[in-house]
């Protein structure tokens, strides 16, 4: 290319730039762009459903936002959970970094750990504002933040309730009524088949394992009746082992499958298609203790390589997204999520699929342990989906199995 | 669409980072810089410069590079346009090495239809996997057509798998066409016309297929490509028309370039078959001729194949009818053999075609090697005839107009009036 041309390439390019930077300084009214990232859980390919899930919560919190700042426009880009990490450190590399991401909780103290995103101080009023329990995941130091909490998503059951009147409340029961044809739907990843842990007692046993602790006696004897368990059910020829969450959730939405386990941000799809028949309840417990569903905190981080005037926006959007009367329209508008703002009022949790959500939350506890100590992606996570698998298909027995999973699970040196 | 325009647009403040714009900078200083300095160096070769532009990119890219790392500054957006702009300029270099033993008419679509497209191709991945999630933008909505819900993704899929197909089946074409060739042994079918078939075959299913797997109703593309075949017959049925023959010479193989064919009365030789017209080059005045295929295909022509372009040619002479037959006869065929150019292994053979006005009228028939030479070798012949006769004293008789002028003092009598 001659010089002369280049030169007037380049100036092509850079001159709106610098313009459209220069018009940013400028104003003092909050305006300009702000990159938005947010994670999508599971493996699957990206469809129109669930692009429609992932941002539908954001997309609600950006518009309330615009109509406070109309000069205000939020770019958001999907990237996969497992890949999400590696997808912003390529981008701030290039200096194209997202200046705000929507991720589990787990995902914003890696990427603080990292260097990928900043961590971040609240003022007292704030911060008293927040569940603590999410706060207590979040604290990176005494008094900073790896990302603001701003909903949870807790693990539910979802049923057909032209298949099932209510969703079984033990494991038992469920199983018994897979005999009796209903066609029941399990995940062999971890994260969607962890509540079944605790009514079965192995939930310590894989915490144990998973953070490298030799397991006592009894821990050992719950993994392996858990495992024995899962061999026992998918001899039933109801019970159907699926390889992802996305293939339970397809699964209840063709009609295929009666009941699943299911995360509460899949409620709107479900709702969409099944609509009256949906059914959704609590997890089922059993003789050793009640279901240990798994809560997906959803958080927003702040990434490190934004103007500040980008900043600035991404900052005032995060807080925005706390803000009671938001938090509350969100909650009662989708009943898909669970405000972390505790200010909410009462009455915008009255529902029974808002209530069934605040017992799963309360059952949560145990399983909070093994989302950070197995964060989405790890290499641990498929080995033990493979192991499950093999279980359930009869290639391990119960006994071998419980020594491969211990071993599976074993941090690396 | 709008979606595709804002997401795009939406791309833009992001390019206005100061991190970013340093990056843009830098490449812009090392691409205007290497231009410069290649035009000040006082070497003329064309791939001189390429290769002096090629060393600064690298060179002052690399070093560019190696301080925005060390200010802990972002350099893949730098080192991503930098590796392009190398790209190119290598091309470029091998491009201008490989004249010598690469056909000239084979480098500009080397250039232009696969390297330059695949380079591009690649920046533009990279930049939007830089700047978006390429599986997001593959889900923006482009509306229906044709019965389909069409994305980005598919349209996306559909020009490349398009641009694929006609790069690459080519040489593969070619080969299969070869194969088939050889195995049911069809001699006159020339190989580059089974490959075209097979080509626009391959594209054809190939089009149809992609077409499929986007969800396209087949029923409606089939009335497509009916309501177009419609109006292919009317609006360009010359030009439609001229493919059909050319794709259909090519396959019947009833012309192949080196053939001699007879135009106008004046032989030409093909030079090359295309699609909606024929090359040929005509001796006579060193022409080259662009022919519509349309021509050969609705006329009869009168053709010499490669190989297979012996002329039997004939020129006539009048002799005194005094002489004998037999030895004019024998004479004409001795002198038509000894004349350079003239077939020897078919000899030249001389016939008696009758009595003339001036005297007996034999024609002397003969090969020569190609048509092109007709007209000199004729000319060759005769002279010989003549000056041989001459020497020989045979007279060659030729019509003569004897003017009687009367006597002087006689009166001329004046010329009969014609009678009613």
């Amino acid at each position: 290319m001659p010089p002369i041309r280049a030169t007037k390439a380049f100036l092509l390019v850079a001159l709106p730039l610098t313009l459209l930077s220069a018009c940013d300084l400028r104003s003092k009214e909050l305006s300009g762009t702000a990159y938005l990232a947010i994670s999508v859980e599971g493996d699957q390919p990206l469809t129109k459903a669930i692009l429609q899930e992932e941002v539908l919560q954001a997309q609600t919190i950006v518009e309330a936002f615009r109509q406070l700042h109309p000069h205000v426009a939020i770019e958001t880009n999907l990237f996969r959970e497992s890949e999400f990490i590696a997808e912003v450190r390529k981008r701030q590399a290039a200096g194209l970094g997202p200046d705000l991401m929507l991720l589990p909780g787990s995902t914003a103290r890696t990427l603080v750990e990292a260097d990928l995103a900043r961590e971040l101080k609240l003022p007292g009023a704030t911060r008293n504002q927040l569940d603590p329990d999410s706060l207590t995941r979040l604290e990176t130091t005494p008094g900073t933040l790896a990302g603001l909490p701003i909903l949870m998503r807790p693990q539910l059951a979802c049923y057909n309730r032209n298949r099932v009147a209510a969703s079984p409340a033990t494991t038992i029961a469920l199983i018994d009524q897979a005999r009796r044809g209903l066609r029941v739907g399990l995940a062999v990843d971890s994260r969607s088949l962890f509540w079944s842990t605790g009514p079965l007692g192995a939930d310590q046993a894989l915490i144990a394992a998973a953070a490298g602790r030799p397991l006592k006696a009894d821990e050992r004897q719950g993994l392996m009746r858990w495992l024995e368990w899962l061999s026992a059910a998918n001899f039933n020829q109801q019970v159907f082992l699926e390889p992802d969450q996305e293939a339970l959730v397809q699964g209840l939405l063709e009609r295929r499958l009666d009941w699943i386990p299911c995360n509460s941000g899949n409620l709107s799809r479900l709702r969409e298609t099944l609509g009256t028949a949906l059914g959704v309840g609590e997890l089922p417990s059993g003789p050793h203790g009640p279901a240990t569903p798994i809560t997906r905190l959803r958080v927003l981080a702040f990434g490190t390589g934004s103007t500040a005037r980008q900043r600035s926006l991404a900052e005032a959007l995060a807080l925005f997204a706390l803000n009671p009367w938001i938090q509350s329209t969100l909650t009662s508008d989708n009943q898909d999520m669970l405000p972390t703002n505790r200010f909410v009022p009462p009455s915008a949790l009255h529902t029974p699929v808002l209530k069934a959500m605040q017992r799963s939350i309360e059952q949560a506890d145990a399983s909070d342990a093994i989302s950070k100590l197995l964060p989405a992606g790890d290499p641990r996570d498929r080995a033990l989906s493979r192991l499950v698998t093999a279980v359930a298909f009869g290639e391990l027995t119960a006994t071998d199995a419980t020594e491969a999973v211990i071993k599976a699970l074993a941090p690396a040196p | 669409m709008n979606d595709l325009f804002g997401q795009i647009l939406g791309w833009l403040p992001m390019l206005s980072r100061p991190q970013v714009l340093l990056q843009l900078g830098l490449v812009a200083l090392v691409v205007v810089g290497g231009q410069l300095l290649a035009r000040r160096d006082g070497r003329t070769a064309r791939h001189w410069h390429w290769a002096l532009g090629l060393g600064i990119t690298v060179v002052g890219g690399g070093l560019g590079c190696g301080l925005l790392a060390i200010a802990h500054q972002p350099v893949t957006l730098a080192m991503l346009l930098i590796a392009f702009v190398a790209s190119l300029q290598v091309s470029e270099l091998l491009l201008r090495r490989s004249v010598g033993w690469l056909p000239a008419d084979q480098i500009q679509p080397l250039r232009y239809l696969l390297i330059r497209p695949f380079l591009f191709g690649g920046l533009v991945w990279s930049l939007i996997e830089l700047l978006d999630t390429r599986a997001e933008l593959a889900l923006i909505p482009l509306g229906r057509w044709v019965g389909a819900n069409v994305n980005v993704g598919d349209l996306t899929r559909l020009l490349v798998a398009l641009y694929l197909l006609m790069v690459s089946s080519g040489p593969p074409s070619l080969g299969v066409a070869w194969l088939l060739k050889r195995v049911f042994a069809l001699e006159r079918v020339s190989v580059r016309a089974m490959g075209l078939m097979v080509r626009y075959a391959v594209i054809t299913l190939g089009t149809i297929a992609v077409l499929e797997t986007i969800g396209f109703n087949s029923t409606a593309v089939l009335a497509i490509a009916g309501g177009l075949s419609v109006g292919l017959g009317f609006g360009v049925k010359e030009v439609f028309g001229n493919f059909v023959s050319g794709l259909w010479l090519l396959f019947e193989g009833s012309l192949r370039p080196g053939d001699i064919v007879a135009l106008d009365g004046d032989f030409c030789e093909v030079r090359r078959l295309g699609l909606r017209a024929t090359r040929l080059w005509r001796d006579r005045d060193n022409a080259e001729l662009v022919i519509p295929n349309q021509t050969f295909f609705n006329s009869s022509t009168v053709e010499f194949s490669v190989g297979r372009t012996l002329f039997h040619t004939q020129i006539a002479i009048s002799v005194d009818e005094s002489q004998p037959i037999s030895t004019i006869l024998g004479l004409l065929e001795e002198i038509a053999a000894a004349v350079p150019g003239v077939e020897t292994h078919l000899p030249p053979q001389a016939y008696l075609q009758g009595m003339g006005d001036c005297g007996a009228d034999y024609v002397l028939k003969f090969w020569i090697a190609t048509p092109f030479r007709n007209r000199s070798l004729c000319s060759a012949v005769f002279q010989s005839v003549v000056e041989r006769f001459q020497v020989l004293g045979i007279a060659l008789p030729y019509p003569h107009l004897v003017i009687e002028r009367p006597p002087v003092g006689l009166p001329v009598e004046p010329p009969a009036q014609p009678s009613d």
